[in-house]
């Protein structure tokens, strides 16, 4: 066998292997899962349960802090200083009330004229949503990655290499939208007339907002003024 | 360090909370040590995290092998540390000349390859599999095995070997 011969051999030879690797690690990895189904839950430390909660912490994407009565002082305490800001933790009538009192009558945002044509799957959205929202404009490049939803919030990542975009809406009082006070700087902002909020952080930045009885938002590496002309492109899917 | 993606996170509670009984399950059968199984678990899914980026879109039973792969490893080194021992492997890896397999290129086949896989000792189908499977460099390979890059070299050399040796025995002893 000549030296050619023998690195097209090699060449071949790497393949199968590499084919042969696949097809055993699946092999196993399904001997595993079937393993999983016999086996007792471990009994954890305290320890050990704290370092694993204290690895997630770390490495939260996103770190989100769900708001607690000390950021509802907080809000309340802008409100009243302020005294145009909306309460983001507020009893859902309360907050429509707010948003009515200090919005349009037409709440439907002028769509932006950049718009972009997505590939969209909403089959796993709940019927329980008549009608929900996406973004007509988005920055060059991005596209949706993952859509994921429930019967108050919908999701919707949109990525462009390693940027991401999460548009969140939620359509009931029980949604919650989570955000990271502890690390950001706070602005009001309108959107389309509807009152909102600005948070620049260490990483990411959040906009936030109510329109039509329901809240958004919007967590990215992006700028103030891009986040906003994302916002401001919403435009109704009906089911 | 933090997730590469929300789609990380995602993926790495998913695995938790899906595998943990599986990982705990390996890890003590090596160490036979509940403090030390705790201690090995927490390297294993720090190193699990670390590299979700780069296994996340293989098959979840690819990823499930993976995650045992680190964790026997993780579960070996602390046990290597403790007791100032070595897990012996079984040693048959006589280190084969690099010639005489002309016969194995360009007539292998799938069946035969995974069959010689399966024979093969685990400390060296491990840096195979994160080589040619997940993709890892040989540098990766060396950190998340915690040897040198020299002993992953050697170590994937011996077992190409040992693979094309096992195949040739076989055909020979069925004719």
């Amino acid at each position: 066998m000549d030296d050619k011969d023998k690195k097209i051999g090699e060449d071949y030879f790497d393949f199968m292997l590499k084919r042969a690797l696949d097809e055993y690690a699946q092999e196993e990895g399904e001997k595993y899962e079937k393993e999983l189904k016999n086996l007792d839950e471990p009994y954890y430390s305290d320890k050990y349960k704290k370092e694993i909660d204290k690895l997630l912490e770390d490495k939260y994407y996103n770190k989100k802090t769900k708001f607690r009565k000390k950021q509802i002082a907080a809000a309340i305490l802008i409100l009243a200083v302020s005294g145009t800001s909306l309460a983001y933790r507020a009893d859902a009538d309360l907050r429509w009330f707010i948003t009515r009192l200090f919005t349009d009558k037409d709440t439907h945002i002028d769509i932006s004229q950049n718009k972009t044509t997505l590939n969209y799957d909403f089959s796993n959205i709940p019927e329980k949503w008549e009608y929900f929202y996406v973004p007509e404009y988005l920055p060059a490049g991005y596209k949706v990655d993952d859509i994921m939803a429930t019967t108050t919030d919908i999701i919707i990542v949109y990525k462009f290499n390693d940027n991401e975009i999460i548009f969140t809406q939620g359509n009931d009082k029980e949604s919650s939208l989570s955000i990271d006070t502890e690390h950001s700087n706070v602005h009001e902002i309108k959107i389309g007339g509807n009152g909102g909020y600005y948070l620049e952080g260490k990483n990411t930045n959040t906009l936030v907002w109510y329109l039509d009885n329901q809240c958004f938002q919007l967590d990215g590496t992006l700028e103030k003024k891009e986040l906003k002309k994302i916002a401001e492109s919403l435009k109704i899917v009906d089911r | 360090m933090t997730f590469n993606s929300y789609k990380d996170e995602k993926l790495f509670y998913h695995l938790y909370d899906k595998y943990h009984k599986l990982l705990y399950k390996y890890t003590y059968s090596v160490l036979k040590d509940h403090n030390d199984t705790e201690d090995a678990l927490q390297i294993s899914w720090i190193k699990i995290a670390n590299n979700l980026a780069k296994i996340e879109n293989q098959a979840e039973r690819k990823i499930v092998n993976f995650m045992i792969t680190i964790t026997k490893n993780s579960a070996i080194d602390i046990y290597n540390k403790r007791s100032n021992g070595t897990i012996s492997y079984d040693q048959n890896m006589d280190i084969a000349a690099d010639n005489g397999f002309e016969e194995v290129y360009m007539s292998v086949d799938l069946i035969e390859f995974i069959d010689a896989i399966k024979l093969l000792n685990d400390e060296y189908r491990k840096p195979l599999l994160l080589k040619f499977t997940y993709g890892y460099s040989i540098k990766e390979i060396a950190e998340i095995l915690n040897i040198s890059e020299t002993n992953v070299g050697t170590k994937i050399y011996r077992a190409k070997n040992t693979i094309k040796k096992i195949i040739l025995e076989r055909r020979k002893c069925n004719g």
